[in-house]
């Protein structure tokens, strides 16, 4: 499971452009404003934040909470007693209904508070305009 | 084998701990307003029955192999305004409890001042390095278990090698050195007895959430005297909490309830309430939590004795609470069985 230090930066890295489907233009994203689409048949939230673009699945996997009516924000890494550490502006999603973090890029969990995970799906920018693929990433990607 | 960690000793008559004092704070205890003061019966008004009656102790242990005697006079210090005295005090019951109590099959606790770490720790070090104590008792103050208040007692803790006992005194909930019970002052001590299972899982709570099993992981804690049927629900309640909070206590590294299950346990007194209605079977049939599980007689306060376990828990299961003592025992050779 992800631990807060262990946000992945990867980004999307399928490159499978047939699969992918335009769902926005860059310029319709407000920075960490969630928004609704869907790919492949798949709901999923869309977010632009300071660490990228990003498409997650669109229910929490702890009790069904709306994860596009969540938050984005950083977390808190491992730390010693009142030494917060911040970290990870923009790669975490909260949820509204219990605040469980999810790494936007991985859809885990963060602190591994929970097994379950969020859908994670590749997207791209091309020529200004945001593509998601309906494939999700797998675990560990 | 059998461990009772929960018996209780007393001095029979505070005049006996003068000779443990320095000479001039001797002079100060013996005036008969302080040695009244600090009478047993004057902390259970309403009780009329205790009027008068001299202090008591559990008699030899017979169907145990080894004891630990937690000395319950010596937990009242958590009341005392003087904190200085009380140290004084601890140090002569300590002092006490080694020559009079300690032999093969049963150890004393060092009871320890919740107002005064820094002397706790001496305290601690210099007794243990004398041997024959099996444990730390350590009484309720105001402040949580939780605290870095307390880090010099968990460090010494740790050095030696001693297990750290919780229970109450009885002035919980009372006087305001002591830990306060939530909701207001109760006015009888049979009041705020019922309660003392909300102090065990307050300090269980603190412990887990203020980082306490990260910055000492070789530290035991054991409950003593609040029961144990709650600690399934607390352990369900921390965890919830933790995974929604966790951004707020990153120094808490895993499930509360990881630490609890491995660095904490709870006496079985009063074993009757986790058999009434089934709770045994259902909640303490399994592992994790029959392991949490020690045999705590409590005696000589309405007790329960191993025969009693037997009775209620059946031969298997008191078979293994009356020998889950061994996961407390120190580090070292304390408590001989």
């Amino acid at each position: 499971m992800t631990r807060p230090g262990d946000l992945g930066r990867s980004g999307a890295q399928v490159r499978e452009p047939d699969e992918f489907e335009r769902l926005f233009s860059l310029a319709e994203l407000e920075l960490n404003a969630i928004r609704r689409a869907t790919v492949g048949g798949h709901r999923v939230c869309v977010v632009r934040t300071v660490a990228g673009v990003f498409a997650f699945g669109a229910v929490c996997p702890h009790q069904g909470g709306a994860m596009c009516d969540g938050l984005i924000r950083g977390t808190m890494d491992p730390s010693p007693r009142n030494e917060y550490r911040f970290g990870h502006e923009g790669e975490v999603v909260v949820c509204p209904w219990h605040g469980y973090e999810f790494d936007v890029r991985t859809g885990e969990s963060v602190g591994g508070v929970i097994r379950g995970r969020l859908g994670a799906y590749p997207v791209e920018v091309r020529d200004g305009d945001v593509y998601c693929s309906p494939r999700r990433r797998a675990a560990n990607s | 084998m059998i461990f009772d960690w929960d018996r209780h000793a007393a001095v029979p008559d505070y005049h006996d701990l003068l000779p443990y004092m320095n000479p001039s704070w001797a002079r100060h205890f013996e005036r008969s307003e302080f040695l009244g003061s600090i009478a047993e019966s004057s902390n259970h008004i309403r009780l009329s029955g205790q009027w008068g009656l001299p202090p008591v102790s559990a008699g030899p242990a017979a169907e145990a192999d080894a004891s630990l005697l937690v000395p319950h006079q010596g937990l009242t210090i958590n009341g005392w305004a003087d904190q200085v005295a009380a140290t004084v005090f601890a140090g002569a019951v300590n002092s006490y409890a080694r020559e009079h109590w300690a032999t093969d099959r049963q150890s004393p606790a060092i009871v320890v001042s919740p107002h005064d770490p820094a002397w706790s720790a001496g305290e601690i070090r210099q007794r243990a390095g004398v041997g024959g104590f099996g444990a730390i008792a350590l009484p309720f103050g105001p402040v949580l278990f939780g605290s870095t208040h307390y880090d010099p007692v968990y460090d010494a803790a740790s050095e030696v090698g001693l297990p750290i006992v919780a229970h109450y005194s009885g002035v919980e909930g009372r006087y305001s050195g002591a830990a306060p019970l939530s909701g207001g002052v109760h006015y009888s001590a049979f009041s705020r007895k019922v309660l003392m299972p909300q102090v065990a899982e307050s300090n269980i709570s603190s412990l887990a959430f203020e980082g306490a099993f990260e910055r000492f992981p070789a530290v035991r804690f054991l409950f003593s005297g609040a029961g144990f049927t709650w600690l399934p629900s607390l352990l369900w309640r921390v965890d919830r909490e933790w995974r929604t909070f966790r951004h707020d206590v990153p120094w808490v590294k895993q499930p509360p309830s990881c630490y609890v299950l491995g660095r904490v346990w709870a006496t079985t007194w009063p074993v009757r309430e986790a058999t009434l209605s089934g709770d045994w079977q259902r909640l303490f049939g399994d592992e994790p939590f029959r392991s949490r599980v020690v045999f705590g007689s409590h005696d000589p306060f309405d007790g329960d004795s191993a025969a009693y376990l037997r009775e209620q828990l059946g031969g298997t299961d008191a078979g293994l609470v009356l020998g889950n003592g061994a996961q407390l025992l120190p580090l070292g050779q304390a408590v001989r069985g």
